[in-house]
C-alpha cells in the first residue's frame, strides 16, 4: 500500500509568542495539528522541535500530500507550563477516535 | 488519525507514556504505520538509557511498538536514531561551543567519535525511511549524516568564523555530575543538555558504533553528510537568522 497520508505530530509552547505564532502558521497552511508538549522544555528544546517539523514538512510536502486539517487545536488548547504534566486519557482518545 | 496512512511524531518532551497512548489511539484508528520521536541519540544504548532519563522513556516507547504487530499483524512501526543534531544544537551552545565569542567547551580528548546529522538531514532520513519503508520496517534503524568529533567540528567552526576559538577542556566526569546536579535542583532541561553533551565525549558508551556496524545509510540511498559543510550552514544561518534579504531567515 502506497503511504500517501502522513500526519506529523508535533509539540506546541504555550509561553512563546513567537514560536505559537510560528507553528500555528506551519499548522494551518500545511494542515496538520499538533498535541501540546507533556513536560516543560526550554527555548531550546522547544526550536528544536520547530525546525525539526519544519524540516519534515519542507522535505515531505514535496513528495507526499498531508492530511487535511483537522481542527483540534482548540478543543485541546495548550496548558500552562506550570502544569508540567498533562493527561491525556479516555476522553481525548474518545475524541480522536470520533 | 483515522485515514493515515503513517503517523510521525516528533514531540521530543519526556513522556513516554503520553507517546504510548497516542500510539494506542493510533492503532484504534486504525493507522498502520508509526514513527515514534526518536531523532537524536541511540535509545537502545543501555548506558545511555541509564544516564538520561528521556531515552529510558523513548526505549519503553520502542518496547511497545514490538509487542503491537503481535495482536495487530497489519500495524508496522520504524524508529530513527540520527545521532546529534550537530547544527542546532552548535548554535543553540548546548554543545559547549559558542559562535559569536569564538570559545568552546570540550570534555575529554576532542577526539572521541560521535554520531550527527544536520537538521536538514533529519527530514531527508525521513523521506528515505517512507521510500524504503517497506525494506526497514518494524526496525530500530541508525542513519546518521556523519560519525565525527569535537575536534573535528571545532576546526571547521574556526574556518567557518575566521577566527581561533579559546578552548576549555574538562572531564566528561564533570559535565555529568553538573547536568545530574541542575536536574536535581529541579532544572531538568539545562541539566539534560549537558547529559546529552556527555556522550559525545565519553568512550565508554561507544555511542558511534551501531552507527558503524548497522547503518541503514546505504540502504537508504543516503551519503554522508560534510562536517564543514553543516557546520559553515549553521553558523551563516546564525549570523542572518531574522535578517532581511537571505532565504535562511524564515
Amino acid at each position: 500500500m502506497a503511504i500517501e497520508k502522513v500526519m506529523i505530530l508535533g509539540v506546541k509552547r504555550s509561553d512563546e509568542t513567537t514560536n505559537r505564532h510560528h507553528f500555528a502558521d506551519k499548522t494551518s497552511r500545511i494542515g496538520n495539528y499538533a498535541f501540546p508538549s507533556s513536560t516543560p522544555s526550554s527555548h531550546n528544546t522547544a526550536s528544536l522541535v520547530l525546525q525539526n517539523i519544519k524540516s519534515l514538512y519542507s522535505h515531505i510536502l514535496h513528495k507526499l500530500s498531508v492530511s487535511p486539517l483537522m481542527s483540534l487545536l482548540p478543543t485541546f488548547s495548550i496548558r500552562s507550563q506550570i502544569t508540567r504534566r498533562l493527561h491525556y486519557n479516555q476522553p481525548w482518545r474518545d475524541k480522536i477516535l470520533s | 488519525m483515522a485515514g493515515q496512512d503513517l503517523v510521525i511524531s516528533t514531540m521530543s518532551g519526556g513522556d513516554s507514556d503520553q507517546q504510548i497512548r497516542i500510539i494506542d489511539a493510533a492503532v484504534a484508528a486504525g493507522v498502520k504505520r508509526f514513527i515514534p520521536d526518536e531523532f537524536s541519540h541511540d535509545s537502545m544504548n543501555e548506558h545511555i538509557r541509564g544516564r538520561i532519563p528521556k531515552y529510558a522513556g523513548r526505549a519503553k516507547v520502542i518496547a511497545h511498538l514490538q509487542k503491537i504487530p503481535k495482536d495487530h499483524p497489519d500495524f508496522e512501526w520504524t524508529a530513527i536514531a540520527t545521532g546529534y543534531t550537530l547544527d542546532t544544537q552548535l548554535i543553540s551552545g548546548n554543545m559547549g561551543f559558542d559562535m559569536e565569542w569564538h570559545s568552546a567547551t570540550i570534555h575529554g580528548t576532542g577526539t572521541e567519535p560521535f554520531s550527527a546529522s544536520s537538521l536538514e538531514r533529519v527530514g531527508q532520513i525521513v523521506v528515505r525511511t517512507i521510500q524504503h519503508w517497506d525494506e526497514i520496517k518494524n526496525q530500530y534503524i541508525y542513519a546518521a549524516g556523519m560519525i565525527t568529533s569535537a575536534n573535528e567540528v571545532l576546526r571547521s567552526a574556526e574556518k567557518a568564523t575566521g577566527h581561533e576559538f579559546t578552548v576549555g577542556n574538562y572531564d566528561v566526569e564533570e559535565c555529568i555530575v553538573e547536568g545530574q546536579k541542575r536536574i536535581e535542583k529541579g532544572f531538568p532541561d539545562s541539566g539534560m543538555f549537558l547529559l546529552e553533551r556527555s556522550v559525545l565525549y565519553d568512550k565508554t558508551l561507544e555511542v558511534s558504533k551501531p552507527f558503524k556496524d548497522r547503518s541503514a545509510n546505504s540502504i537508504m540511498g543516503l551519503t554522508p553528510e560534510s562536517v564543514e559543510v553543516v557546520v559553515s550552514t549553521a553558523y551563516h544561518d546564525f549570523k542572518h537568522h531574522g535578517k532581511p534579504g537571505c532565504g535562511c531567515s524564515s
